[in-house]
């Protein structure tokens, strides 16, 4: 079978091209669908320009030196740029680390959904605005919410909005690129069973980055710990305690036991 | 912005009370003139204000009342309709600007560049002196002096709108070209250009009745608020108050649309305090 998501030997590169800056440097991974995957690491260890490389999204003037991204079974790195808009939204999707300002502060919650949804599955807008009310339903939000602009929802509820986007659009993997930084622990906690509801229910890969080890034992299968641009220790999640042998990964795990939160271990 | 915050706003409420005075003697007119403004009458040169005319009569005999209402619907039309043209201008070309390839920016910026180095008016003058002096030649000359000004603004905004991360957002999720233009950057962009135009028109009176005080804007008999006062110039000392209606009826005008303009500002401000 092939894998959702398959990545082998990714760098990323900065110029000066004498002397590049490569935060991403021979990464690889593989990610089935209907698993977790999370990507842990310090600040700055490339995780996000990961997520953002496999959306074809790098900052300009970033870009992949060397490596393959596969998207089931095609080189997602050789696409065009129309090519790309077309999976873009429709079978890939990224949740964003700042809910705050990912939403157009001019449109109404509903219509940011239903926009997505028509333009990605090619519906009418009556049906569209129906899928969004579903949708924002599927994240505990009142459908009244579809009616209300950006600015008049709290912080956790704009970050349901955006994972609802994901419940209308159905893609096949999502990013979610640090989906719980600056919420409160209840948020976070509901945040993270919306993605095993979306997980169990949809069959979707995701993709979990952050640098919070709770918040990937919590959700992830597997975690895969990032240093310095490349995966330095791969587990499954319960596992990583005992079997993480690499110094950062020794290093992440203290840290997290110093906060007096229980790892499970195996 | 609330309804009640409308009335609180002083300048707007004065302003939009302003306008709209003039806009209904624009439009009603020529039905409430007390007199044909083109009837030459020379037994009745230099009347003083009275019961007849209201206003008094010019040079020629003419009601300078009903001369000055059949010119506001000229003065007021012609600088609104300036302006609306210049704004879409300005908008279509500064959004070709910010949205294009550096290629279209580049080529586009220079030529502003280019324009905006003459002043506004030296360019509306050689525009008039090229198609001949008329009320069309002036219009043209005006948006072709003026344009650059708005392309350039709108393209600012655009580019910083285009670094707002809801923009990104919508470009993960697929969206691109004219959508994006139209349902994340337009809304951005619409509302301070709106309030510069409001301002602008004002200015746009101004500019408009100077040509025309020039004998470069409105040919003659047609009446036209600058074109009265550069009539009843020539009498300065013997019949003052000639010029005093028209000349009310620029200030009047010039700052209904300041007011108009500084009011909905404010009411943006209000706007403002949000995080975006």
């Amino acid at each position: 079978m092939v894998a959702l998501l398959d990545i082998k030997g990714l760098h990323v590169a900065f110029p000066p091209w004498s002397d590049p800056l490569i935060p991403v440097k021979g990464l690889s991974l593989d990610l089935a669908a209907g698993q977790v995957l999370g990507l842990v690491g310090q600040s700055g260890s490339g995780k996000s320009l990961t997520g953002l490389a496999v959306m074809g999204m790098i900052p300009r003037p970033g870009k992949i030196t060397q490596g393959q991204i596969l998207f089931q079974g095609m080189d997602v790195t050789r696409f065009t740029p129309a090519q790309y808009r077309r999976i873009r939204g429709r079978e890939m999707f990224l949740i964003f680390q700042d809910c705050g300002s990912a939403l157009t502060p001019s449109l109404t919650i509903g219509r940011q959904i239903a926009e997505i949804y028509v333009h990605t599955h090619g519906q009418s807008w009556r049906k569209g605005m129906i899928q969004a009310k579903k949708a924002l339903e599927r994240v505990n939000l009142p459908p009244g919410v579809s009616e209300a602009y950006p600015f008049e929802l709290s912080g956790g509820m704009r970050q349901r909005v955006l994972i609802s986007m994901a419940f209308a659009i159905q893609p096949k993997l999502i990013i979610a690129d640090e989906p719980t930084t600056g919420l409160d622990m209840i948020t976070q906690a509901e945040i993270l069973d919306i993605f095993s509801d979306l997980k169990d229910n949809c069959q979707v890969g995701i993709l979990l980055i952050s640098h919070d080890l709770r918040v990937v034992g919590h959700l992830a299968d597997e975690v895969a710990v990032m240093y310095g641009g490349s995966i330095v220790d791969k587990s499954p999640v319960a596992c990583l305690p005992e079997q993480g042998r690499h110094p950062h990964s020794r290093e992440l795990i203290t840290a997290c036991q110093a906060l007096s939160y229980p790892v499970k271990s195996c | 912005m609330s309804w009640a915050g409308i009335f609180h706003n002083k300048s707007l409420l004065l302003g939009g009370a302003l306008i709209g005075f003039l806009l209904i003697t624009a439009i009603a007119g020529p039905g409430l003139s007390p007199n044909d403004p083109f009837q030459i009458d020379l037994t009745h040169r230099f009347e003083p204000p009275c019961q007849t005319y209201l206003f008094g009569t010019d040079h020629l005999g003419r009601c300078v009342l009903s001369r000055l209402l059949w010119g506001s619907g000229i003065s007021l039309g012609s600088s609104v309709c300036i302006t609306a043209v210049i704004m879409c201008l300005g908008l279509g070309i500064g959004i070709m600007s910010g949205m294009g390839s550096q290629r279209v920016d580049f080529i586009i910026m220079r030529m502003v560049d280019m324009l905006l180095s003459f002043p506004s008016l030296v360019l509306t003058l050689g525009i008039i002196g090229a198609l001949g002096p008329s009320l069309f030649s002036a219009a043209v000359g005006i948006c072709m002096g003026w344009w650059p000004v708005y392309a350039r603004l709108v393209r600012g905004m655009v580019l910083s709108a285009r670094e707002k991360e809801f923009v990104t957002a919508a470009r993960l999720t697929g969206t691109s070209g004219i959508r994006m233009t139209t349902r994340h950057i337009l809304p951005q962009v619409l509302p301070p250009v709106l309030v510069l135009a409001s301002l602008e028109t004002g200015t746009m009176i101004l500019v408009f009745s100077g040509l025309g005080f020039l004998g470069l804007g409105v040919q003659p008999p047609q009446p036209e608020w600058g074109a009265m006062l550069n009539e009843a110039r020539t009498y300065i000392f013997t019949a003052p108050y000639l010029m005093i209606a028209p000349g009310a009826a620029i200030f009047t005008a010039v700052l209904g649309f300041s007011m108009l303009g500084e009011g909905l500002r404010q009411a943006m401000q209000i706007k403002a305090v949000n995080p975006w």
